[in-house]
């Protein structure tokens, strides 16, 4: 007999739940453990779960999804919890199925170049054990000693070596996905050319609404035989972007460009002592990788296009040591804001690579007029800003304008003909900034792809799409230009 | 454009995407129509729509970016990237393949030498706009090479055959054009082939392209001039040769000789061909499948974008060899699909293993074309193998 109420439906999962996971865990009633699992690392969003499933196997997982289709209870699909979205957040009235326990690596393939891992193994441990084959997992997001391949598929995750590299969905080939209905498909296949509609293109990056990964094929690189790194100092912004600009002219494409600003620098400086120069008004970090010769020959030329741009100083790590150091600085500049303020806002987003300069000029002007303080990095070569937006939390004022700044610095990158998201996803953060740069008819297309996985609408409900709920009843800030209604312009 | 929707079979060649849309919208229930990159020979019942007349594109070069109307030719884009110093990932191109409209490439999911180092075409599409058999206009992605914002449906529409929408403008990455490129022709039959890209990963050669075909491997490396005399020494010391015993093609000779070469056999080829994915290493076992069972001397050909684990079948017309083919590939749980000639109204183009997703992908043309309105050997496909037991 069906249960109409959600809590009957709800007291019914708890009680069947706990069978179908003999090897995991199922955490229920348990106040304090179930808050650990309300927010991701975006922690103004946070909803308690009334169950979290911790599962050891697929089939656990498979069991535990078809009964949620059964009861029609939305569940969430966790990793790591280090999403910066509100991606992992709960949905209310619902429960999180969580991967992070299943940590095998179930083949690693040293001559197809292919490793085989379970959603909860962590990004940067499929390099560790690759290495023992010169192989090595490409994507490396700074969180990459965290998080799990299973949220970096749902994101599609970026990391600073991906300009050259390219993204999660260019080293995923396949992934075996139980779907919110509780059917188990593998999309994708061994080589990159598979049968049909890519459907694993669709997947990747669609931040846990479509199901929940269960595993996945991953694509090994060889270890470059050679890296060169600098960092080169710069008394403008203007003159750092320029150099961005010069050196992809020159037809290079390096493994990473990284840009931070005066602030940023200070940060990282107060928080792990790189050896960042505090008085460049910004620096690049550019690195090199490949075969030994062409590493010699580009990192000259890059050294060349810094200095035409006018760098004021160039430090080249001499070894391996000085360039982990170099590195450790970038990567914890998020963390580092917090030696600035006591509280700040991480914000992503994405404009052409040749707007930097100007960017961080309007990021100036907005900061200045509500009289906070912005620190920039930027993951320069593709174009992707993390403003952080420092501001002190025990002010209202000041909180709000913080909020305010960080979404008018992601309405200028759609204005500039960018994205308001380059890697951390649109989660519940962004939902409603979602009708800045998709109109109806992109929206309701993509409503239909989600049908197609989702008939029933319980997988992440409540993210990445803007909902009358969450953005109240604001219609969308999208306006068609005459000439995109008369087809004589291409809109993007 | 000549006659409207309403009159029965027509060619609809709209020269904008509000046209494109205005069309696909004035559809009658229960009417056809399929997508094409041009005018079709007007023989078969069904009206079609074309992507031909869809002109225009913004190239970006400082940022490396192309957003192209569907109609564009890719010959005319590589011509004028190239002025730039730059590509899209498709070479080398065929003259048909030069001759086609974007739109039509991008639909067909083609690969070329290119994927080697780019990956497949799909992986550089940024974006897409495209509109929905209703008339629904839509776009995903953007002109940025990063982003993540929405479900990325442009690299859904690669390789689609024309089942869910007729794409109208795609945004692309671009990539520099090497400054340097040369080719290095083997002989060697596959279980040697595979065994030295193994050996040519291991010595840290990087390579561009990776072609096999009649017994022959070629191998492309490019970048600064530096870089590729050293990754030829390295290839010579694989083969226990010096440079100068190479078999190499450079400067304008040094596109992929051979690539080009088997492009063309398989477009001018007397029968069916089969595209098929393995693992690098999992191409032995078909092309030992194929000898075994006789089936080279009967004239089935195999050609490859070897590293990347990509392959082509050539199948004889005739003589049952297509079910023979199938049954290899099922006994090796390939999933292979037939590319060309054009397939049958009526018949699937998947053989061996079905796909991955097939009852998702059934549902998704339910949604985006519930009434069945495009007509494409994708969705007849799909329609089949998921109505058909097993
Ligand atoms: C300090 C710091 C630095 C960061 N740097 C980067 C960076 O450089 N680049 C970058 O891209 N991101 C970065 N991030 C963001 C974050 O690490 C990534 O988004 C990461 O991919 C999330 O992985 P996770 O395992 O923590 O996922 P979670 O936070 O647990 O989940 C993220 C999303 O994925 C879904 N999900 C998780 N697992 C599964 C699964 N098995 N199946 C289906 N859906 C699933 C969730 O539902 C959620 O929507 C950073 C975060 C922090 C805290």
């Amino acid at each position: 007999m069906p249960i109409a109420s959600r809590s009957g439906r709800m007291e019914e999962f708890k009680r069947r739940v706990v069978e179908l996971v003999p090897q995991g865990e199922c955490i229920i009633g348990d106040a304090a453990a179930l808050s650990s699992y309300g927010s991701d690392g975006l922690i103004r969003f946070r909803q308690t779960p009334e169950v979290v499933v911790l599962a050891k196997s697929a089939g656990e997982i498979h069991s535990a999804v078809k009964l949620c289709a059964e009861l029609g209870i939305p569940f969430v699909g966790r990793g790591s919890g280090t999403g910066l979205s509100g991606g992992a957040v709960p949905p209310p009235d619902g429960v999180v199925i969580a991967a992070s326990a299943m940590k095998g690596i179930l083949e690693i393939d040293p001559v197809d170049r292919i490793a085989v891992v379970e959603p909860g193994v962590a990004n940067l441990v499929v390099s560790e054990r690759t290495a023992p084959f010169g192989l090595y997992y490409a994507p490396d997001p700074s969180s990459q000693s965290v998080c799990s391949i299973g949220g970096n598929v749902a994101e599609n995750s970026g990391g600073a070596h991906c300009l050259k590299y390219g993204f999660t969905t260019n080293h995923v080939l396949a992934i075996e996905v139980v779907l919110p209905d509780g059917s188990v498909e593998v999309l994708g296949g061994e080589s990159p050319f598979e049968p049909g509609l890519d459907l694993r293109s669709s997947f990747l990056g669609s931040e846990g609404t479509l199901g929940i990964v269960t595993k996945v094929w991953l694509r090994l690189l060889s270890r470059p035989e050679a890296v060169r790194t600098l960092v080169a100092d710069f008394d403008s912004a203007e003159s750092a972007g320029a150099a961005v600009s010069a050196i992809i002219a020159a037809g290079i494409v390096p493994a990473a460009i990284e840009m931070m600003d005066a602030l940023a620098i200070e940060a990282c400086e107060k928080a792990v002592g790189a050896g960042y120069s505090l008085d460049a008004a910004a620096a690049l970090i550019v690195e090199v990788d490949g075969p030994r010769e062409e590493v010699d020959a580009l990192y000259e030329e890059v050294k060349s296009a810094c200095v035409s741009c006018g760098t004021t100083k160039i430090r080249e790590a001499a070894d391996q040591a000085e360039r982990s150091r170099i590195w450790l600085g970038r990567k914890a500049a998020f963390a580092a804001a917090g030696r600035l303020a006591p509280a700040y806002i991480v914000q992503d987003g994405v404009v052409p690579r040749t707007a930097l300069a100007s960017i961080l000029g309007r990021i100036a002007e907005l900061a200045d007029d509500a009289g906070l303080r912005v620190a920039n990095v930027f993951h320069a070569g593709d174009g992707n800003l993390h403003p952080l937006v420092l501001y002190n939390p025990d002010s209202p004022e000041e909180s709000e304008a913080a909020e305010r700044v960080a979404s008018e610095i992601v309405e200028l990158c759609v204005e500039i003909g960018g994205s308001i998201t380059g890697e951390h996803g649109v989660g519940l953060e962004k939902a409603c900034s979602m009708a800045a740069m998709f109109d109806s008819g992109d929206l309701e297309a993509m409503q239909r792809l989600r049908i197609a996985f989702d008939a029933q609408g319980i997988a992440n409900p409540g993210k990445v799409f803007p909902t009358p709920r969450l953005c109240g009843d604001t219609p969308g800030r999208y306006r068609a230009h005459p000439l995109e209604l008369s087809g004589e312009a291409i809109r993007f | 454009m000549s006659g409207a929707p309403n009159q029965g079979p027509a060619i609809l060649a709209p020269a904008s995407s509000a046209e494109a849309s205005q069309m696909l919208g004035s559809f009658e229930p229960g009417q056809n129509v399929r997508i094409k990159g041009e005018s079709p020979a007007p023989d078969v019942g069904l009206a079609t729509i074309v992507c031909a007349n869809l002109h225009g594109y913004e190239h970006s070069p400082a940022d490396q970016t192309l957003v192209a109307a569907a109609g564009e030719r890719l010959g005319a884009i590589e011509g004028m990237l190239a002025e730039h110093g730059q590509r899209i990932p498709a070479f080398p191109l065929t003259a048909r393949e030069r001759n086609m409209t974007l739109g039509a490439w991008l639909a067909s999911g083609a690969d070329t030498a290119a994927a080697q180092r780019y990956g497949r075409f799909r992986e550089s599409m940024i974006g897409a706009e495209f509109i929905l058999a209703d008339g629904t206009r839509a776009h995903s992605g953007g002109r940025v090479i990063k982003n993540v914002a929405g479900y990325d449906l442009a690299k859904l529409m690669a390789g689609s055959l024309g089942a869910l929408a007729f794409v109208t403008a795609a945004s692309l990455r671009l990539y520099p054009l090497p400054r340097r490129a040369a080719r290095v022709t083997v002989e060697a039959e596959i279980p040697r082939a595979v065994a030295l890209v193994d050996q040519a990963h291991r010595a840290g050669i990087e390579l561009a392209t990776c072609e096999w075909g009649g017994g022959q491997l070629e191998i492309g490396v490019e970048g600064p001039s530096a870089a590729v005399e050293a990754a030829l020494r390295k290839i010579a010391d694989l083969l226990d040769r010096t440079v100068g015993q190479l078999e190499l093609s450079e400067g304008d000779q040094g596109s992929p000789a051979l690539a080009s070469r088997l492009a063309e056999e398989r477009e001018s080829f007397a029968g069916t061909i089969v595209k098929v994915g393995t693992r690098l290493s999992g191409v032995a076992g078909l092309h030992q499948a194929i000898v075994s069972r006789g089936l080279a001397e009967r004239g089935v050909r195999l050609h490859s974008h070897l590293a990347v684990g990509i392959h082509y079948l050539g199948v004889p017309a005739g003589d049952g060899l297509d079910g023979e083919v199938d049954a290899i590939l099922r006994s090796m749980r390939l999933a292979g699909q037939r590319i060309a000639p054009t397939a049958p109204a009526d018949g699937t183009i998947f053989l061996g293993r079905r796909p991955g997703g097939l009852a998702t992908m059934r549902r998704l043309l339910d949604s985006f074309d519930p009434q069945g309105r495009l007509v494409s050997p994708m969705r007849t496909s799909i329609i089949t193998e998921t109505e058909m037991p097993g």
